[in-house]
């Protein structure tokens, strides 16, 4: 019914995807599976019009899509659920429902337009929802019912689930994977991603892999369980990797980071444990399992629902409590943040000025600016990072992994005895990753503890010293460094912490 | 929880949300009305409602043209409205009338569309080239408020038949005919509104990528909010000629502030997505008792500005908490 071929994509340099396929057949639910950054959700992005394919074809019901907007491939019968709730907050559940579709505006169908949405809420909800109250009165479930309830309303012919399940609790995930077994033995396909193992296994009748923006497999439900799974998706080639040739015997040097009983949400398992100087820690897990809140909760950004963490970085293991990021920051934690363009770097200052933001005082005498000070500090970092972009130039004009020097130095110029970074190699190109890694792993060696979120399988195995795996909001796996293997990780980010291999330590 | 007990609360929630902040300049507007009437005993005679009703309509078209842009969104404002209205009035008299399009029939219709026009230049702008509204409709108030003058230097004193005809009234004074001209531009918002296009603004100015995804044609839309404004500032320019009965330049971009203002003390959402023009109009109305109360009293005309910012200040601050609270009210709800 729908075939995909060759897809490509590329944002600037990176390649989200580069050949991908897919083939969708009438009455069918297929499951896409891959790791974070393996193109899944470029790929659904391709077939719901919101991003334009570089090459490939599309072709449903034997005709050619050409998706321009999501309006065109709505009209062609591809509906997509998204992973964040898109609704309209202000509007009534009815005119979310409808919300642009043909039959929106026609005032003739409004008795139809109300029996058909009620009919449709109802099949996924067991609690009527009102349909003439705003969409922004009702809780994250049963807005997520709306969003579903309004792909269900436009009849589609491919239904496309992107993690559309995650906030629906046990009773309305049945009603809805019912319904769409339903639509699909009346003649409609469903192409499902869910980082729920069990979910997939349970659903789908044929399983796709990506990697690397690239379709490197498919398995029919018969033969296919948990473990074959994980390998189709993490991929066999034992990967040439890059291998730290740290000591990591760290096991004598001193407490740096403590956390005890700490629980990201009220619902998460609490995490207790201890990070010593000199250790490289990675937060791994399937984007918004909770590593982010975590990382957050030790930069004092957020508070968790229980627990504490607290720096022992003062004299003799003197310990101060993290409540707030600025105090984290006075007691010698730095935080590079995920997100460049919005977060980390003012883009038309020169990279000086970027560089000595937060440590101005430094190069102050009685309040006045030393240049030569500050010009002095920076050559030291900027040799420090491997940064050879001249200092004046304004920092939106140099390449992504420029701009990240910039920024991790800026911290460094801080000395920090704790080096927090949320996923610090995003859109890096290849050697400046490397060239961080030499970074991080010689400020480890002086004694910086790092504790760095990380989306990359490689970068995990290859330079941390133990990788906290997160899942549904707790941590559920950490791996040393001689446990951690592509395979176990990606077990590890579908929840299968000990289901692959069964001898890791599970918390 | 159950569903029983859940559903008939959310609604109620539902339903008082969008009322309150109407409520707030409901209160305001007879307050000010009851005091207009004990300063100034005769304020709604019939032999006064004709003069009192030109004084408003203007204010009020203004207040309703600047209501869509406002909706969708994004930034969305229109800064032009009061020189819009400046250069309809100076059209409409130093062109038209020169031109022998003096007939209602004609005259009307062509004023209308001129703003719709000047609206979907500054749709076109904002929506296809994506640039930000505050300095597109910046740029567009500076022309027309240079063009006004370019078109007439000084104040002329004629004005079109038409406009005698509309400051007269019926029923002896209780029907005042300047009120045509609000009805109309009531129409054409109903109008909107029928053919669903008000919902469509409301969802882009709500979540322009929910109504993007959902197959909306976000960018004609913003473009349809911004032509709609125009038009309904073409009826306010007419309006305008009816008050001062003459074509004049400088009286026109007043009008701009003065209408945000009115959709904010209504209590519409100037990040978009949430309101109608109830709660402008009676913004409008209660800038407009303000005034006429301070004149009434004799009180300086140079301190109506200050009397108007400070009641507008007040309002906004009484609905956002007034917003606040309702929004807690849900949450423990959804919570409990």
């Amino acid at each position: 019914m729908l075939a995909v071929r060759g897809v490509a994509k590329a944002f600037g340099p990176t390649k989200a995807l580069s050949d991908a396929s897919l083939a969708v057949r009438s009455g069918e639910v297929v499951a896409l599976l891959g790791e974070n950054g393996s193109g899944k959700s470029t790929l659904v992005k391709v077939l719901s019009g919101v991003v334009r394919p570089d090459a490939g074809e599309l072709v449903l019901d034997g005709r050619p899509v050409r998706p321009g907007s999501p309006r065109d491939t709505l009209r062609a019968g591809i509906v997509t659920v998204y992973q964040e709730i898109l609704v309209a907050p202000d509007l009534t559940v009815l005119d979310n429902l409808w919300l642009g579709s043909a039959a929106f505006t026609e005032r003739s169908e409004r008795a139809r337009r109300r029996a058909r949405a009620r009919e449709v809420l109802d099949v996924l909800s067991p609690d009527p929802i009102a349909l003439d109250g705003p969409v922004s009165a009702l809780d994250l479930m049963q807005q997520q019912v709306c969003v579903i309830a309004q792909a269900l309303l436009r009849d589609p012919r491919l239904l496309v689930l992107d993690e559309a399940t995650s906030t629906l609790d046990v009773t309305l995930r049945d009603r809805l994977m019912a319904e769409v077994r339903r639509r699909c033995d009346e003649g409609a396909a469903a192409l499902f991603i869910s980082h729920r193992m069990d979910e997939v296994l349970a659903h789908a009748d044929r399983f796709v892999a990506l990697r690397g923006g690239v379709t490197v497999g498919e398995l029919p439900r018969s033969g296919a369980d948990a473990e074959t799974l994980v390998r189709l998706v993490s991929g066999e080639e034992a990967t040439a990797q890059r291998r730290s040739t740290r000591r990591g015997g760290h096991g004598l040097q001193r407490t740096v980071l403590e956390v005890s009983q700490l629980r990201i949400q009220p619902s998460s398992e609490p995490l207790d444990g201890i990070v010593r100087a000199g250790e490289i820690i990675g937060l791994a897990g399937l984007e918004g399992h909770g590593q982010d809140e975590f990382l957050q909760c030790l930069a004092g950004l957020r508070r968790p629902a229980a627990g504490e963490v607290v720096l022992r970085t003062g004299p003799h293991g003197a310990g101060t409590t993290v409540r707030n990021y600025r105090q984290a920051v006075r007691a010698g934690m730095a935080y590079v943040p995920r997100n460049r363009k919005t977060e980390g770097i003012a883009g038309v200052l020169s990279n000086l000025d970027n560089f000595t933001a937060p440590t101005l005082r430094r190069d102050a005498r009685l309040g006045l600016l030393g240049r030569a000070r500050r010009a002095a500090r920076y050559r030291r970092f900027a040799e420090f990072v491997n940064l050879t972009a001249p200092p004046g130039k304004a920092v939106v004009h140099l390449s992504g992994g420029n701009q990240q020097k910039v920024i991790v130095s800026r911290w460094l110029a801080r000395e920090p005895s704790v080096l927090l970074l949320n996923d610090p190699t995003r859109g890096v190109d290849l050697r400046t990753k490397q060239e961080l890694y030499g970074v991080l792993e010689r400020l480890a060696d002086q004694g910086t503890t790092i504790v760095m979120l990380s989306t990359e399988v490689e970068e995990l195995i290859g330079l941390m010293d133990r990788v906290l795996v997160f899942h549904g909001g707790s941590c559920a796996a950490v791996l040393d460094r001689s446990e951690a293997t592509r395979e176990r990780l990606v077990s590890a980010y579908f929840g299968h912490g000990s289901g692959a291999t069964g001898s890791e330590e599970v918390r | 929880m159950t569903a029983a007990v859940a559903v008939p609360r959310r609604r109620a929630v539902g339903l008082r949300m969008p009322r309150s902040p109407l409520a707030v300049v409901v209160v305001v507007t007879a307050c000010l009305l009851v005091a207009n009437l004990v300063v100034t005993p005769g304020f709604l005679a019939p032999d006064r409602l004709p003069g009192t009703a030109e004084l408003f309509v203007p204010l009020a078209l203004a207040a309703m043209a600047s209501v869509p842009s406002i909706l969708s969104g994004g930034g969305g404002l229109d800064l032009s409205v009061g020189p819009l209205l400046g250069i309809v009035n100076i059209v409409a008299v130093a062109i038209l009338m020169p031109a022998g399009l003096v007939a209602a029939e004609v005259s009307i219709p062509l004023c209308v569309l001129l703003g719709a026009a000047v609206g979907a230049i500054n749709g076109a702008v904002v929506a296809f080239v994506r640039l930000q509204p505050i300095v597109v409709t910046l740029g567009t108030y500076l022309v027309l408020d240079g063009l006004a003058l370019v078109l007439m230097p000084q104040p002329v004193g004629t004005a079109p038949p038409w406009a005698a005809w509309l400051s007269g009234s019926w029923l002896g004074g209780f029907a005042p005919r300047s009120l045509l001209l609000l009805v109309a531009g009531c129409l054409l918002w109903v109008l909107a509104r029928r053919l669903g296009f008000v919902t469509l603004v409301r969802a882009v100015g709500s979540d322009a990528r929910a109504a993007f995804t959902s197959g909306v044609r976000v960018g004609l839309v913003r473009f349809g909010a911004y032509a709609l404004g125009g038009a309904l500032a073409g009826l306010a320019g007419l309006a305008l000629t009816v008050l001062i009965n003459s074509g004049d330049a400088t009286v026109g971009p007043q009008y701009t502030l003065a209408a945000v203002a009115a959709v904010a003390l209504g209590g519409n959402a100037l990040s978009g997505g949430r309101g109608g023009i109830a709660g402008p109009l009676l913004g409008a109305l209660t800038l407009f008792l303000i005034q006429s109360l301070l004149s009434a009293l004799a009180v300086s005309s140079l301190w109506i500005q200050v009397v108007h910012g400070s009641v507008l200040l007040a309002a906004v601050c009484i609905n956002s908490s007034i917003g606040a609270r309702v929004g807690r009210r849900a949450a423990a709800i959804q919570g409990g």
